[in-house]
């Protein structure tokens, strides 16, 4: 457990946790946000992945926390085997899009109009279509989490993803998209009858491709959506800005091996390209350096030693792939702050969380 | 050892999050299809960001084509899928006469139509695919990066059969069908690792799969921890920990427990074949791909790796 640097992100009163694939990025923001909730009065986590398994660490239905409004607070006796306070809260959610983009619905657009839109086909198969829906709905609940002042620290785990810069790169994939022309073409047309033939052309070549049917339904989604239009570019631009305002801590998450080394290298630069600070890099399923000698236990049986020396080396290889990495990182980051986790003697469950949260506590103070 | 009988089947949908070795797995799966004398296919969705291809890369491309195939060698190829390219070759295909077709498409409202509107994009990867399953290959292998693409592209035909019942596109999507819901044609490959949660993840996916009406080949489960003992020698070894209070050790055989264990959830799910790569990738060449070393295991639990 080595931080260097100082966890001043601390207290910030939102920590975003990134990383790509497979490198334990969902356990390893609750983990951050059970050693929060040992300090701070009331803290939030949210995922975005429908994470099962993590949703049953904590005690719950994945079920209940998508269709619940608010996140959950865990149970007393969850929070005694988290070390967590009496008096401490940690509540848990799971992002549903569907959910909150009908929220803004509702609230931008006449009750008429929101019912019309919602019951368009395109508006039903909205969340699966759409790629950037998650992190927009993800950054609109976050913000209202933040604002409700129920909260003194919101921890989001960002939606999984190929790389992790993806997360970065999804106001400006929204925002082009709603720019796109599809807009366009179904506007009410004021121009010149040269562009009104040009778009009666192009209406009846995709009315050919969709059917009669699909098309009105269409032309009513691109209507109607294109009023909420204007909203939905705001806040998304305000996601663009969301980073560089000193209230988000933003951490990545790296497992020691050579994908996930550089996938966090490549994120550091594109971070720096954009003027986003890096708070900490948290360097999971770590592996300590092997100082044991196990030979012994191989007594006389020389073919038994020959195993067990075997076994050793091979645990000190992934002891010095840990060191490797964070050598690595040391030597390209140096300013940021770093944090090592190693797995215990758990690898699920609260006893995994609880042990997590141990040494991310224990690197804060060190 | 793993047997080609396993991967005799023309479609293979190779899924598993990233960093578990899910490319490493199609590429030497594609390698062992040529080595097969099967003429194969090997493809991955089109990723917009300025990123090189680490498929791509494996075969000495910094990325595939989206026009037509890349011959990588004879009987080999490689094809980046691309939602445009997928869109214009079904526009051609609907309209006939490819000059028309050419006019529609640089018709802004069409395009700004298939670029904007939802679910045209994946329809257009799925089209892409789709015209490459007609032709002659022997073996296809798709590299699906993200467990949400392989779901995302399994559930598509129904999405957008809902969408559009009747028409040219509803037509292809039903073709599509044929292919990917028929289990003698294609398969979905599961990359994942031995450890709890990566496991649960594994077998939600495959639950997913199953009820999208895809057929799972198995899970390949990669970097299995290296354990040299006889399960005599693994109590000795167990009891010296703890008697002697080496620490480190302790944790170590419970890896080795519990990656076992994850093996052994796999195995009860009974969702097809699992499948073992040792904890060191060997060199993956077209001579001895990588994948020919893979062990499975004999049925019933607590098997040895």
């Amino acid at each position: 457990m080595n931080a260097r640097g100082g966890l001043s992100w601390f207290k910030r009163p939102c920590v975003v946790v990134t990383g790509g694939g497979g490198v334990g990025k969902t356990t390893t923001a609750s983990a951050l946000a059970v050693a929060l909730a040992r300090q701070h009065k009331s803290v939030a986590v949210v995922t975005v992945d429908p994470a099962k398994r993590l949703a049953e660490a904590f005690g719950f239905q994945v079920e209940d926390l998508y269709h619940a409004q608010e996140p959950q607070d865990l149970s007393d006796s969850v929070k005694e085997q988290l070390k967590i306070p009496k008096e401490n809260r940690l509540y848990v959610g799971i992002l549903n899009p569907n959910r909150v983009v009908q929220e803004v619905v509702k609230t931008t657009l006449s009750e008429n109009q929101a019912e019309k839109l919602t019951s368009t086909r395109l508006f039903q198969q909205l969340s699966q279509m759409i790629y950037g829906l998650q992190e927009y709905a993800a950054f609109e609940w976050v913000n209202r989490l933040i604002e409700s002042k129920h909260y003194d620290v919101v921890v989001l785990d960002t939606p999984p993803a190929v790389h992790a810069k993806d997360f970065f790169k999804v106001p400006d994939r929204i925002e082009n998209l709603l720019h796109s022309q599809v807009f366009q073409i179904f506007d009410t047309p004021k121009t010149s009858l040269g562009k009104w033939v040009s778009k009666a052309m192009s209406f009846s070549w995709v009315e050919v491709l969709l059917g009669a049917q699909v098309f009105q339904e269409s032309r009513l989604f691109f209507s109607i959506f294109s009023q909420i239009k204007n909203r939905v570019i705001t806040k998304v631009r305000a996601l663009a800005q969301f980073f560089r305002t000193g209230q988000v801590a933003l951490v990545t998450v790296v497992a020691p091996h050579a994908v996930a080394l550089q996938e966090t290298l490549g994120l550091k630069v594109f971070l720096g390209e954009q003027g986003i600070p890096l708070d900490a890099v948290i360097l999971n399923q770590g592996h300590p350096p092997i100082n044991e000698d196990w030979t012994l236990a191989g007594g006389e049986d020389f073919v038994f030693q020959d195993k067990l020396r075997r076994f050793q080396a091979e645990a000190r290889e992934r002891g010095q792939a840990t060191e490797h990495t964070m050598a690595r990182l040391d030597q390209e980051m140096p300013e940021v702050p770093k944090i090592t986790l190693s797995l215990g003697a758990s690898d699920s469950g609260l006893a995994l969380l609880s042990d997590l949260a141990d040494q991310i506590e224990s690197s804060e103070r060190g | 050892m793993v047997s080609w009988e396993d991967f005799s089947n023309r479609i293979h949908l190779v899924s598993g999050k990233g960093g578990v070795g899910r490319t490493s797995f199609a590429a030497s799966l594609a390698k062992w299809a040529v080595s097969q004398g099967k003429k194969t296919l090997v493809c991955e969705i089109e990723d917009e960001s300025d990123w090189n291809s680490p498929l791509a890369q494996r075969f000495g491309f910094r990325r595939f084509s989206t026009e037509a195939p890349d011959e990588i060698r004879e009987n080999l190829f490689g094809l980046t899928l691309s939602a445009k390219m997928g869109q214009e070759k079904f526009l051609t295909s609907f309209l006939k006469i490819s000059a028309l077709s050419e006019k529609v498409i640089q018709t802004k409202g069409v395009r700004w139509f298939l670029d904007g509107a939802p679910a045209f994009r994946e329809m257009g990867f799925f089209y892409h695919l789709l015209t490459e399953m007609r032709l002659d290959y022997d073996t296809i292998i798709i590299d699906l990066p993200a467990t949400g693409h392989l779901v995302g592209l399994a559930r598509l035909p129904q999405i957008l059969l809902k969408l559009v019942p009747i028409g040219p596109i509803a037509e292809r999507l039903r073709e599509g069908q044929t292919y990917f819901y028929n289990p003698e044609i294609t398969r979905a490959w599961v990359v994942t690792l031995p450890q709890g949660l990566p496991v649960s993840e594994a077998i939600e996916l495959a639950v997913e799969l199953k009820k999208e009406s895809i057929s799972v080949g198995g899970f390949i489960v990669n970097r299995m921890p290296f354990n040299p003992f006889t399960p005599e020698e693994e109590l000795k070894v167990e009891a010296y920990s703890k008697k002697s209070e080496q620490r480190q050790l302790l944790v170590e055989l419970e890896r080795l427990k519990r990656s076992r264990e994850a093996f052994d959830r796999l195995k009860r799910t009974q969702m097809g074949k699992v499948f073992l790569l040792g904890e060191q990738l060997k060199e993956d060449s077209f001579e001895s791909p990588w994948i020919t070393t893979v062990k499975t295991l004999p049925s019933g639990s607590d098997q040895r790796a």
